[in-house]
């Protein structure tokens, strides 16, 4: 099992061995980036503090217990590290302009002269999920951070609600609780215009 | 089943739950029977499963292989870093006590410069605890009781062994220039330099083979300079721990906020050509031009100081690009010199903007040359290597630079310049010779008078000032000045310091900062804090740091202040 893989490389990387956090990296630093970019919408911002929790974990490597998944391990420290950077930046909150909203591809191997973000273009039958995808982001920044951690982690590969809940330090109920009202918030987001029945109402 | 008594309200969190994929079985079969007859429940499962899949569809970068590439970097340093830490613990077990004991307290930049390279150079030494030792001193330590005892330095020191063979030789340059189109006879028609090589003629050097292989070019460079140079300013640790450990711990929020409304202020008056202008808003033309390949090479410095790159992408990517690109295009093909954006008697000082081009170019390139194309290296490295060729053949005889080549006398802001643009150079992997820097250094020491002033020409001169000197010590690391010389100028620049009146002088301020940002705020006697704090006030609410004293900033403007002062305040993690 990959999780079972994870503590153990985990184990194996405290012990010293070096090529096991390769592994680890491998296997997670896409959603840490992505985890930070949802949550800073800036690329800087993301890769840095990606990097930082990977920086924490070398050295902090002598004192870990594999007393959870390793996903929970990783994105307790990122949370921190979050909420050290959230608090510290409070004074000035990071704004972004819209044609900087997407970070974009990172802009490798390609001529100084030429190089601008890549801009794929999107087919059309995704165009409705994208649309969506960007009322959600719009509805996500409305959202009290204490329900917008919850599903931000949740959504997460895998983080399950004990997992979130020890992450956050709440208990499994609250996580449960908070979900659905973000849930509850976020669909209204999707369709404004449904005309559908009011969320939360209406008997069975 | 479902409870009939249960309310569908109640079953809500569970309805998510289960589309979610967290309910257990026993409890997802009687919940999913619920769903077929109510609506209400069913349309709250189907909205779960489409925010789902909206939340997934946001668009958010992937880390490519530039950003991977990066990120091996950043934790190659930072496994080697906690490498020698654990070493260093060990070793402060068995024996307990200070042990980097340092002459006192102006001697330490002066120290650690000294140890670092003796001890990287003449003993034998892990590449890894050097690596570490540096990455450690460029980005500083926590607190003052932190430093960690790597190295013993007691007593005076042994002079550093000399540079391995000095391949460098003056590139010849034909009588009369070089035609336009001839290719440059130091470049080499096939292949293409890359970091470690060298002039043709010289000794081969190694070279990289595998761009992105990050051990093999701390291999090369095994003084431990480039990787802290390649990993320290995308690391935010280390900016967070170096802001509150050289400015104090207070004012380092300030500094970092300041810090990103001057590039802000800079990236807004950057014109459409990716330039930045000389003098001020409504000056003629020519005075716009006469500095303007400087400035412009200055404000590249500022964002490559914060780690903003041209490859990182981000808020000013775009910014540092046009302006590179602006940069290598303004090279006159003729003489190799970079900068000039203006001709005829306007271009009187090509020097001036020659300096600050090549430095911002060569280190624009060290540090995104691993993630460039091909030929896009190739390219930015045959600017680079002609900027090189044609500071080393302004060289004037004493070691010394004028402001053109060829001047008849040397210039002591101008020599500086030229060195940190060659020690960019180096830094960034081209073989500059330290032949060509060692004179340009001793010319230097030899214009310092008994009073610890630099003089712009001789010693002592009306030119003689301080900005001049704190700028001097800013490059100590290159220059390599004697102790007692040294000091001697840092106690006449921390006097002035004292005396003066802050906050109208932009590039005097801007050099005291970074002549103490390897030092601890909380040093007795350190007076970072007081001049962060004037640095601060002084900032206008555009971002930008401007004066009315400083000569060369009033002929610059205000981007140019704005600049160097980013560049220092950034230095402690640098």
């Amino acid at each position: 099992m990959e999780e079972a893989d994870d503590v153990l490389l985990m184990e194996r990387f405290r012990d010293g061995d070096r090529s096991a956090l390769e592994a680890l990296v491998d296997r997670h630093h896409a959603s840490l980036v992505r985890y930070f970019f949802h949550q800073s919408r800036s690329w800087e911002t993301a890769e840095d503090l990606a990097q930082e929790t990977w920086v924490r974990i070398i050295r902090h490597r002598a004192h870990y217990q594999p007393t959870a998944r390793f996903q929970t391990y990783l994105f307790s420290i990122a949370r921190n590290l979050w909420i050290d950077r959230y608090r510290s930046q409070k004074a000035a909150p990071p704004t972004f302009s819209a044609d900087r909203e997407v970070g974009g591809e990172e802009g490798e191997g390609v001529a100084l002269a030429t190089l601008l973000p890549g801009k794929e273009p999107e087919p059309s039958e995704r165009a409705s999920v994208h649309e969506e995808a960007g009322r959600i982001r719009e509805a996500l920044e409305d959202l009290p951070e204490g329900l917008r951690q919850v599903f931000e982690l949740g959504e997460i590969q895998g983080l399950k609600y004990t997992e979130v809940g020890s992450i956050l330090d709440i208990p499994v109920g609250t996580v449960k609780s908070r979900m659905h009202a973000a849930i509850q918030r976020l669909r209204q987001a999707l369709a404004p215009r449904r005309g559908g029945k009011p969320a939360g109402k209406g008997p069975s | 089943m479902t409870a009939p008594s249960t309310s569908c309200r109640d079953l809500e969190p569970e309805v998510v739950a289960l589309a979610r994929g967290e309910l257990p079985p026993a409890e997802a079969a009687p919940l999913r029977a619920h769903l077929e007859g109510c609506s209400s429940c069913a349309s709250l499962h189907a909205d779960t499963l489409r925010v789902r899949a909206a939340a997934a569809a946001r668009p958010a970068p992937v880390p490519g292989e530039a950003s991977r590439a990066r990120l091996r970097a950043v934790l190659d340093a930072a496994w080697e870093e906690s490498l020698a830490e654990e070493e260093a613990e060990a070793d402060r077990r068995r024996s307990r006590g200070p042990v980097l004991r340092l002459l006192d307290h102006a001697g330490r930049r002066y120290a650690e410069s000294r140890a670092v390279r003796f001890l990287t150079f003449s003993v034998a030494i892990h590449a890894a605890a050097a690596v570490a030792l540096t990455v450690h001193l460029v980005g500083g330590g926590g607190g003052s009781g932190d430093r960690r005892p790597l190295i013993e330095v007691s007593g005076t020191f042994e002079l550093p062994p000399p540079y391995p063979e000095d391949p460098f030789t003056a590139p010849p340059v034909p009588e009369g220039g070089i035609a336009e189109g001839t290719p440059l006879p130091w470049i080499p028609d096939a292949g293409w330099p890359v970091p470690g090589s060298s002039f043709p003629g010289a000794e081969p050097t190694p070279v990289l083979q595998d761009p992105l292989d990050f051990s093999a070019a701390q291999r090369l460079y095994p003084n431990g300079e480039f990787s802290a140079f390649a990993t320290a300013r995308f690391r935010s640790d280390l900016r967070t721990r170096g802001l509150a450990r050289a400015w104090g711990a207070e004012e380092a929020t300030a500094v970092g906020r300041a810090v990103e409304r001057s590039l802000a202020f800079l990236a807004g008056t950057q014109e459409s050509d990716g330039t930045w202008p000389s003098g001020r808003p409504g000056d003629p033309k020519p005075q716009r031009d006469r500095f303007r390949g400087g400035v412009t090479g200055i404000c590249v410095g500022a964002f490559l100081a914060d780690g903003r790159t041209a490859l990182r992408e981000g808020t000013y990517s775009s910014v540092v690009r046009d302006a590179v690109n602006a940069l290598a295009g303004s090279q006159d093909r003729r003489t190799g010199l970079l900068g000039a954006f203006t001709a005829g008697p306007a271009n009187d000082r090509p020097l001036v903007n020659h300096g600050p081009a090549l430095g911002a170019l060569a280190e624009a390139y060290g540090l995104d040359w691993r993630f460039l194309r091909e030929e896009t290296r190739r390219d930015l490295a045959a600017v680079i290597l002609r900027g090189i060729a044609a500071s080393l053949a302004a060289q004037r005889e004493d070691g010394s630079f004028g402001y053109a080549p060829g001047a008849r006398s040397g210039d002591a802001s101008v020599t500086l310049l030229q060195i940190e643009a060659l020690e960019a150079a180096r830094l960034a992997g081209f073989e500059v010779g330290r032949a060509a820097l060692d004179r340009a250094a001793a010319w230097i020491a030899s214009r310092i008078g008994p009073d610890g002033r630099l003089g712009y020409r001789v010693a002592g001169d009306r030119g003689a000032d301080a900005t001049l000197t704190a700028e001097a010590l800013t490059l100590d690391r290159v220059l390599r000045l004697p102790p007692e010389v040294r000091d001697r100028m840092l106690a006449e620049v921390l006097r002035e310091a004292a005396a003066a009146d802050l906050g109208d002088r932009v590039l005097f301020r801007s050099a005291v900062l970074e002549t103490l940002a390897p030092r601890d705020a909380a040093e007795p006697g350190n007076p970072a804090g007081a001049v962060v704090r004037a640095t601060l006030r002084s900032q206008s609410p555009s971002g930008a740091f401007g004066t009315r004293k400083d000569t060369w900033s009033l002929a610059a403007g205000d981007a140019l202040g704005t600049a160097r002062t980013v560049r220092a305040l950034t230095a402690p993690w640098r």
